[in-house]
C-alpha cells in the first residue's frame, strides 16, 4: 500500500480525484442542458468535460500506482461515470413522460 | 389570517410544534457557531480558557450542538408536513408536546453537564452520567434512553397519524427511514473493550446516518416542499423520491467501508469501501441533473424566493461538500495520508453545511411564509437584503472556512504524514509550520463572517414578510390544485 | 400507477421495486459482512489483526512486512508492562479500565484514536511506539510521570499547547499506558502512514 514514491504525489492525486467529480457534473449538466436546448455547443462541451474526466482518472493509475482491482476500478468508473449521466438525464425526460411533445408548463409565465 | 402579522395561533397544532422544535434548533445553531469559535480560538491563543473550558469541551459542545439542531430541524419539519401529507389531525397532541419539552430539557441538562461537569473518574458511571467520549455521541447513557424513547413517542406520532389518515409515497419512505434512523442510534450505545469493535459499530451510526439515512430523510422532506411551494406533480417527485433512495442505499450503506480502512478491520473493506466510494457522488449529480432539467422545462413561479435559493443551495452544497471534498480523500491510498488530518475537519465542515443546514434552513422559511399569513415572499420584498446577505455570509464565511481547513490538512498531511513519519515530533512540525498557522488564522476570519451571516438570519426569521401585504393567493399556480395525490 | 407515456423502467412502481430491493440487499450483504469481521477483529482472534489483551505482556514491535508492502505490529518475547505479567483476564480488566478512562476524560476530543476524533493533538494510535519517548528503559516511567502532571511536563513543539492535568489516579495512569500498548498492537493496514517507530529491542526472541 504505501509506496514511497507516492509521498510527493497523494496531494495532487486528491486534488485531481476532486477534479474529476467535478467535471463529472460538468459532463452531466452540460449533458442535460444540450438536451433541453438542443444545441451542439451544449454538446462538445459536455464531451470535452468528460474528455477530462477521463484524463483525471487515468491520471490517478500513475500517481497513485494503481493496480490489479484498482485499475478494473477505474475502468468502472470510466464506463460508469459515462452512462450513469445519460441514463439519469433518460430517465429525468421519462418519469415527466416526455415523448417529444411540448413540455409540461413551458407557457407558464416567469415571476 | 393578517397578512405580515404573525398568525401562531392559527397555525395547527403540529405546526405550533414545529416552530418550538425551529426555535431550539436555531438556539443551539447560535450555540454551535460560539463554540466553534472558542475552539478555533484555541488553535490560535492555546492558554484562551486552559483549564476552564479546555478544546475538548469546545469541541464536544460545538459539533454536539450540530447533531441535535439538525435533528431538531427534521423534526420540526416532519411535524410541519405530518397533517397536510397524512389529511388528519396530529394522533397524540399531548404525548408530542410533552415529548418536546422532555428531549429539550434531556438536551440542556445534557449541555450544563458537558460544561460544568466535562469528565468524570474511569469507569461505567461516568459513561452513564456524565460523558461517553465517543465524537459525535457523547451524550450519556441516561440520555441515550431519553433519546430513544422521544423518539419512538415522535415515531408513534408521525405513524399513528399516517396510519389514521392516508398514506402515500412521501410517507411511506419517511416512516420506514425513521425506523432505521432510531435503530441506527441503538448501535451506538453499548460499551465495549475491544476499541476496533468500538469504532466499528460507531460508525453505523455516524455513517449510516449521515450518508444514508439522514440523506433519504431529507429527500422526503424536500419532495414534500417541492409538492407544495413549486406544484411540482406528485407522481413525478415520489418517482424520483425512490430513484434517490436506490442510488443513495445502493452506494451509501456498503460506502460505510471506507471508514474500516485504518481500525483493524480485515483488509476487504479497502476495495469495497473504494468501490462503493466511487458511486456515492452518483446521486448527488443525479440531483443536480434532475434539477437542472426542471430549472430549464419548468418554469416554475417560485412564492417563497428564499427558501427557494437555500434550496439550490442545497442540491449544490451537497454534491460540492459530500460529493467533491468526500472523494478527494475517500481512495486509502490517499485516505492513509489525509485520514486523522485538518482534511476530514474541511470536509465535514463543507458536507454537514451544505447537505444539512441549507435544507433546515429552507424549510424554515418555508415555515414563516405560513406564519405571516401566507404572504408572497420574493426577491423584492421588504428587507430582502437581509436574507440574501446572511445567505452569502454564511456561504462566504464557510467556503472560505473549507478551503483553509483544506490547505491546512494539505500541509498538515505532507508535512506530518508523508515527510515526518507521523510520530509525535512531526505532528507539532505540521503544526507550526506556516501554511498551517496562517490557514487557521483564515479559518477564524471565515468563522467570524460567518456568524455574523447567522445573526442576520435569525433576524431576517424574525422580520421575514413582516412589511409584506401581497398573499400567494393571487399568484396561485393553476397546477398545484392539481397536485393532489 | 404506470401513466400512459411513461416507460417501466421510468414507472413509479419500477423505482419503488427497485429502492426495495437494492436497499433489502445491500443492508443483507452488510450484514453478512458484519458476521464475518466481528469474528475476524474479535480481541485475540485467528486473525491476528486484534491482539489479546495479554499482549501488554510482551515487546511491541513495528516491521516492515514486504508481502503487504506496509508496516505491521509484531508481537516480541515476554516483557511485562511495569514487569508485572498479568494473566488474560487480569489484562483485559486493565485494558478495559484504561479505555474507560479515556473516553470519561473525554480524549477524544483532543486526539484521535486510529485516526478518528479531533485533531487539536497527536494520533494516539501508536503512542506507545512513538520515538519521542527516547528508549524503551525509560519510556514506562516517562508516560506516568507525563500522565500524572501533563501541564508541567508539556514539551510543545513551539505551538503553545498544552494538554491541561485530567487528574488521573496511579490506578488509572497505569491502566490507560496497557490501553495504549495494546492499542499500539492493533493490525491497521499501515496507518498512520510511514510511522517510525523508537528503536526496538530483540523481536526475534522466545515469543511465548
Amino acid at each position: 500500500m504505501v509506496d514511497p514514491g507516492r509521498i510527493h504525489t497523494f496531494a495532487g492525486a486528491a486534488l485531481i480525484g476532486g477534479a474529476m467529480v467535478l467535471f463529472g457534473a460538468g459532463y452531466a449538466i452540460f449533458h442535460a442542458l444540450a438536451g433541453l436546448s438542443r444545441s451542439r455547443r451544449f454538446a462538445y462541451i459536455s464531451l470535452v468535460s468528460y474528455a477530462a474526466l477521463a484524463a483525471c482518472a487515468l491520471a490517478l493509475v500513475p500517481l497513485l500506482d494503481l493496480e490489479g482491482w484498482w485499475l478494473g476500478l477505474i475502468a468502472l468508473l470510466l464506463i460508469g461515470y459515462f452512462v450513469a449521466p445519460r441514463f439519469i438525464w433518460r430517465l429525468s425526460l421519462a418519469v415527466h413522460g416526455e415523448g417529444g411533445g411540448p413540455p409540461e408548463g413551458a407557457a407558464r409565465p416567469e415571476d | 389570517m393578517t397578512l405580515g402579522g404573525i398568525n401562531y395561533h392559527e397555525l395547527s397544532f403540529a405546526q405550533r410544534l414545529s416552530v418550538k422544535y425551529f426555535t431550539v434548533a436555531m438556539v443551539l445553531f447560535l450555540a454551535q457557531m460560539l463554540f466553534g469559535l472558542l475552539a478555533g480560538a484555541q488553535f490560535l491563543w492555546p492558554d484562551f480558557l486552559f483549564g476552564v473550558l479546555d478544546f475538548n469541551v469546545n469541541r464536544m459542545v460545538h459539533i454536539n450542538a450540530m447533531v441535535v439542531w439538525m435533528l431538531y430541524g427534521f423534526i420540526g419539519s416532519i411535524f410541519w408536513l405530518v397533517e397536510d401529507e397524512s389529511g388528519v389531525p396530529l394522533v397524540g397532541p399531548r404525548i408530542a408536546e410533552a415529548t418536546f419539552w422532555v428531549l429539550t430539557l434531556a438536551v440542556t441538562v445534557v449541555v450544563v453537564v458537558y460544561l460544568v461537569v466535562q469528565s468524570g473518574p474511569g469507569n461505567q458511571w461516568t459513561l452513564w452520567l456524565i460523558n461517553e467520549g465517543r465524537e459525535y455521541i457523547e451524550a450519556p447513557r441516561w440520555a441515550d434512553i431519553g433519546i430513544v424513547l422521544c423518539m419512538v413517542a415522535i415515531f408513534y406520532n408521525v405513524a399513528g397519524t399516517f396510519v389514521a389518515g392516508r398514506w402515500s409515497g412521501i410517507s411511506g419512505v419517511l416512516v420506514l427511514d425513521l425506523i432505521a434512523l432510531a435503530g441506527l442510534y441503538l448501535a451506538g450505545m453499548f460499551y465495549t473493550t475491544n476499541l476496533p469493535m468500538d469504532q466499528y459499530w460507531w460508525w453505523w451510526v455516524i455513517h449510516l446516518w449521515v450518508e444514508a439515512t439522514w440523506e433519504v430523510l431529507v429527500g422526503c422532506i424536500m419532495a414534500w416542499g417541492l409538492i407544495k411551494t413549486l406544484g411540482a406533480r406528485r407522481r413525478i417527485v415520489t418517482t424520483w423520491l425512490y430513484i434517490e433512495v436506490a442510488l443513495m442505499f445502493g452506494s451509501g450503506i456498503l460506502g460505510l467501508g471506507h471508514h474500516y480502512f485504518w481500525i483493524g478491520t480485515p483488509e476487504y473493506w479497502l476495495g469495497i469501501g473504494g468501490f462503493f466510494s466511487a458511486l456515492e457522488p452518483i446521486p448527488l449529480v443525479a440531483m443536480v441533473v434532475h434539477a437542472v432539467y426542471d430549472a430549464g422545462r419548468h418554469s416554475f413561479r417560485s412564492n417563497n424566493h428564499p427558501a427557494l435559493a437555500w434550496l439550490i443551495a442545497h442540491a449544490f452544497g451537497n454534491f460540492l461538500g459530500a460529493g467533491v471534498w468526500g472523494f478527494m480523500q475517500t481512495l486509502p491510498q490517499i485516505n492513509m495520508y489525509t485520514h486523522g488530518t485538518q482534511w476530514s475537519s474541511s470536509h465535514g465542515h463543507l458536507a454537514f453545511f451544505g447537505a444539512y443546514t441549507t435544507i433546515v434552513v429552507a424549510f424554515i422559511y418555508l415555515a414563516i411564509q405560513r406564519l405571516r399569513g401566507d404572504v408572497w415572499m420574493s426577491a423584492g420584498m421588504d428587507g430582502a437584503w437581509r436574507w440574501k446577505w446572511a445567505l452569502a455570509l454564511l456561504h462566504i464565511g464557510m467556503v472560505g472556512m473549507s478551503i483553509a481547513l483544506l490547505i491546512a490538512g494539505y500541509e498538515q498531511s505532507f508535512v506530518e504524514r508523508a515527510v515526518g513519519g507521523s510520530t509525535w515530533q512531526a505532528y507539532f512540525a505540521g503544526q507550526t509550520q506556516p501554511w498551517f498557522v496562517q490557514a487557521m488564522w483564515w479559518r477564524m476570519a471565515f468563522g467570524v463572517l460567518m456568524t455574523a451571516g447567522l445573526v442576520l438570519l435569525l433576524v431576517d426569521f424574525l422580520r421575514a414578510g413582516a412589511q409584506e401585504t401581497r398573499p400567494i393567493k393571487s399568484l396561485a399556480l393553476p397546477q398545484a390544485a392539481a397536485a393532489g395525490g | 400507477m404506470a401513466e400512459p407515456g411513461t416507460e417501466w423502467w421510468a414507472s413509479e412502481s419500477f423505482w419503488r421495486k427497485c429502492a426495495i430491493f437494492v436497499t433489502a440487499f445491500m443492508a443483507l450483504v452488510l450484514v453478512l459482512l458484519t458476521f464475518h469481521t466481528l469474528t475476524v477483529i474479535a480481541a485475540g482472534s485467528e486473525a491476528g489483526r486484534v491482539p489479546a489483551y495479554s499482549v501488554i505482556n510482551h515487546r511491541i514491535g513495528y516491521e516492515f512486512d514486504d508481502e503487504r508492502n506496509h508496516m505491521v505490529p509484531v508481537i516480541g518475547p515476554v516483557a511485562p508492562l511495569f514487569g508485572e505479567a498479568l494473566d488474560e483476564e487480569a489484562a483485559r480488566a486493565l485494558v478495559d479500565h484504561g479505555k474507560l478512562t479515556v473516553q470519561a476524560r473525554n480524549c477524544m476530543n483532543c486526539h484521535t484514536l486510529l485516526g478518528n476524533g479531533a485533531y487539536y493533538a497527536p494520533d494516539l494510535t501508536k503512542a506507545w511506539l512513538d520515538p519521542g519517548w527516547g528508549n524503551e528503559q525509560a519510556r514506562e516511567l516517562l508516560m506516568t510521570m507525563f500522565l500524572k502532571d501533563p501541564p508541567a511536563n508539556a514539551r510543545t513543539f513551539g505551538t503553545g499547547r498544552r494538554m491541561p492535568n485530567p487528574h488521573l489516579t496511579d490506578d488509572e495512569v497505569r491502566a490507560v499506558i496497557a490501553y495504549l500498548k495494546w492499542m499500539s498492537a492493533i493490525d491497521t493496514n499501515g496507518f498512520p502512514s510511514g510511522f517510525t517507530p523508537l528503536p526496538q529491542g530483540d523481536l526475534r526472541g522466545d515469543a511465548s
